[in-house]
C-alpha cells in the first residue's frame, strides 16, 4: 500500500506554473486549509449526535459534550464561522496568487492574520469546551458568554480585515503593472467578496465591542437586545454570501476547465457579483420579520431587496447551466435535457460541485419562500430554517469546498491523494 | 453596454415575471387572507415591569367572544397568571384572542401551533398579535428561540372547546 505516488502526467488540472509561488502556497494556503478541515471535523462530528439525541426512539448521549446546547453551539460556531473563514481565506490567497501570477503582498503579514484567527479559534473553543459560552452561533444578548468567547470572535474578524488589506494591496500592485487590463474574474469576485465582508462585519463589530463585550466584562449592565439583533443580522446575512462567493468562483472560473467547457458570459458573471454586493447588505431584516421592534415598512423594503438578491443567483443558474450544457454536449449529449446527466460524474472534483449545485436548487427555492414575509410567519424559527441553511451552507458551499480540495490539496502538496 | 445573449434575455424576462408574481402573491396574502406580522406597538423597561401594562399577566374577557391574554415570558416559562409547569387557558371556539406579550430576561419566542401567531419576545419590546380560534383542539404555545438550559420545556397550552 502506498500513501502517495507520482502524479498522472495527463491530468490537466495538476499543472504547476511558477515555482516561486509554491513555497508560500504549500505552507500558507496549506495551513489555512488544514485548520479549516480540523474545524470542520470537530463541527460535523457533533451534527449526527444532535439528531440522535432528539430522536424519540434513540435518545443517545452526545459524546464529550453532554449538554445539548453546548454541542449545538460548537457545531454552529466552529462550522459556520471558523471552518468557512479559514477555508475562504486560504482559497482566496491561492486564487489571487495564481490569477495575478504574483505572490501576495507581505506574506509575513498573512501569517500574522493566520495567527490572530487561530488564537481566536482556540479561545472560542476553550470557552465552548469549558461550558462558558452556550449561546449558539447567534449569541444574542441578554444571554451572555465568557469575554474570551467574544474576544476570540473579535480576533477572527480582525484577522480577516488584515487579509482584506493584503488581497487589495496585491491587486493594487498588479494594477500598477497592468493598467487598462481586465482583472481576472476570480480576483474580481474575491475582491467583491471581501468588500462585502468588511461592510458586513462593521455591524457585528459594533455589537460585540459596544454591547456584548462590555456586558460580559461587567462594565455595563443593560443593553437593547432589539438593536443587537439588528446589528447581528446586518452581518449575519452578508455572511452567507461571503461563504457562497468562493463556491461561485469555483463554478464560474474553475469548473469550465474541469468539465472541458467554457464560461458562457464573463460580463454577466461580473454583473451578478456586483448585484450580490449591493443587495446583500440591506437584507438583514428578513431574519427579523416577526420581531416586534421593526416597522412593517422596513420589513417590506428589505423583503423586496431579498427578492432582488435572488436575481444574481438566478443569473448564475443560467450562466453555469449553459456552461454545463456545453460540457454535456461535448460528452455526447444530443437531446434537450440529457446533458444534465451526461456529466463527468466519475471525477470527484466535478461530482462534488454538481451535487452541491443540486442541493443549492433546494436551498435557493426554500430561501425565496423564507423571504416571503407572510409565509415566514409559518416558518420562522421552525426546523425549516436549519433545513434551509444546511442545503445552502452544508450543500452548495461545503460540497463545493470539498470538490475544490480534491484538486487543491494534491496541487499544493505536490502529490496525489491517497487512493487504493 | 455589455453583450447579452438572446437566450439570457429571455431568462431575465422569466426571472422578472416569476419574482413579480411572488410579490403579487405576498400583497394578496396580506390583503385577502389578512396575514399580519408583529409591528412596533410599544416599549417597556424589562427591569421594571411592575409599573407597566403587562405587570399583571393573565386572561381577561373584553366582550362575549373577545379575550386579551397578557404574557410575560421568562426563563423558562410563559407566565400568564396560571400556576404550574405548563400553564393552560381555555377558550370557546370562535373566540378572538389578543395576545400582548413581552420578555423580562432574554429573547424568547412565541409560536401558536396551527395558527398565524409567530413572534419574537424581545426584552424591552411589546409583541402584539390577534388570532381567532375556529376549531376546537389543544394548541401548544412554544418558545422557539433558544433561551437557556430549560428552553425545550417552555410550553403552554391553549385549549379550544
Amino acid at each position: 500500500m502506498q500513501a502517495a505516488h507520482k502524479l498522472p502526467a495527463q491530468n490537466q488540472v495538476l499543472v504547476f506554473p511558477k515555482a516561486g509561488l509554491l513555497t508560500s502556497e504549500q505552507w500558507l494556503v496549506g495551513s489555512h486549509i488544514i485548520t479549516a478541515l480540523v474545524a470542520l471535523a470537530i463541527g460535523i462530528f457533533l451534527g449526527p449526535f444532535q439528531l440522535f439525541r432528539r430522536a424519540p426512539m434513540l435518545k443517545l448521549q452526545i459524546p464529550v459534550f453532554s449538554y445539548y446546547y453546548q454541542a449545538l453551539t460548537v457545531h454552529g460556531v466552529i462550522n459556520a464561522l471558523f471552518f468557512t473563514t479559514f477555508f475562504i481565506v486560504g482559497f482566496s490567497y491561492f486564487v489571487v496568487q495564481r490569477s495575478l501570477e504574483r505572490p501576495i503582498w507581505k506574506p509575513k503579514l498573512a501569517w500574522v492574520a493566520y495567527g490572530l484567527m487561530l488564537v481566536g479559534l482556540l479561545m472560542v473553543m476553550y470557552t465552548l469546551i469549558t461550558n462558558q459560552a452556550n449561546v449558539l452561533y447567534t449569541f444574542y444578548p441578554s444571554m451572555i458568554a465568557s469575554p474570551f468567547f467574544y474576544l476570540g470572535l473579535v480576533l477572527l474578524v480582525i484577522g480577516t480585515w488584515v487579509v482584506t488589506a493584503i488581497l487589495f494591496m496585491t491587486y493594487y500592485a498588479w494594477r500598477k503593472e497592468h493598467a487598462g487590463e481586465h482583472v481576472p474574474l476570480a480576483v474580481f469576485a474575491t475582491l467583491t467578496n471581501y468588500t462585502m465582508w468588511c461592510v458586513a462585519t462593521i455591524g457585528v463589530a459594533i455589537e460585540v465591542l459596544f454591547m456584548l463585550l462590555p456586558l460580559s466584562l461587567g462594565l455595563i449592565h443593560t443593553t437593547d437586545p432589539q438593536t443587537a439583533r439588528a446589528l447581528f443580522w446586518f452581518f449575519g446575512h452578508p455572511l452567507v454570501y461571503f461563504w457562497l462567493v468562493p463556491a461561485y468562483i469555483s463554478w464560474y472560473t474553475m469548473l469550465p476547465k474541469q468539465t472541458n467547457s467554457k464560461i458562457f458570459s464573463d460580463p454577466l458573471a461580473r454583473v451578478a457579483f456586483i448585484v450580490l454586493l449591493i443587495f446583500s447588505i440591506p437584507v438583514g431584516v428578513h431574519h427579523m420579520y416577526v420581531d416586534p421592534g421593526v416597522s412593517m415598512v422596513m420589513k417590506t423594503i428589505q423583503g423586496i431587496f431579498t427578492f432582488a438578491v435572488a436575481i444574481p443567483s438566478l443569473l448564475t443558474a443560467f450562466n453555469i447551466g449553459a456552461m454545463l450544457e456545453l460540457a454535456g454536449r461535448r460528452r455526447g449529449a444530443t437531446t434537450m435535457i440529457d446533458w444534465m446527466w451526461k456529466q463527468d460524474w466519475g471525477n470527484p472534483v466535478v461530482a462534488a460541485q454538481l451535487v452541491g449545485m443540486l442541493m443549492f436548487v433546494v436551498g435557493g427555492v426554500t430561501g425565496i419562500i423564507n423571504a416571503s414575509l407572510t409565509l415566514n410567519v409559518a416558518l420562522h424559527n421552525t426546523s425549516w430554517i436549519p433545513a434551509h441553511f444546511h442545503m445552502t451552507l452544508a450543500g452548495a458551499v461545503t460540497m463545493t469546498f470539498i470538490g475544490i480540495l480534491y484538486w487543491l490539496l494534491p496541487m499544493i502538496r505536490g502529490r496525489a491523494l491517497y487512493s487504493t | 453596454m455589455i453583450h447579452i445573449h438572446q437566450f439570457e434575455r429571455y431568462w431575465m424576462i422569466v426571472i422578472g415575471i416569476v419574482m413579480g408574481s411572488f410579490m403579487a402573491a405576498l400583497v394578496a396574502s396580506v390583503l385577502v387572507y389578512g396575514v399580519r406580522l408583529p409591528t412596533p406597538v410599544g416599549r417597556v423597561d424589562p427591569t421594571h415591569l411592575e409599573n407597566t401594562d403587562v405587570a399583571t399577566p393573565g386572561l381577561t374577557q373584553d366582550s362575549e367572544h373577545a379575550y386579551t391574554l397578557r404574557v410575560v415570558a421568562k426563563m423558562w416559562q410563559f407566565d400568564f397568571g396560571v400556576k404550574g409547569q405548563m400553564p393552560k387557558i381555555t377558550l370557546q371556539h370562535g373566540s378572538s384572542l389578543k395576545i400582548v406579550a413581552t420578555s423580562k430576561d432574554v429573547t424568547h419566542g412565541f409560536y401558536v401551533e396551527q395558527h398565524n401567531v409567530n413572534m419574537m419576545l424581545v426584552p424591552g419590546q411589546i409583541s402584539e398579535m390577534d388570532v381567532v380560534f375556529t376549531k376546537p383542539g389543544i394548541y401548544h404555545i412554544i418558545c422557539h428561540e433558544y433561551c437557556g438550559p430549560g428552553h425545550q420545556n417552555m410550553i403552554a397550552i391553549i385549549e379550544v372547546l
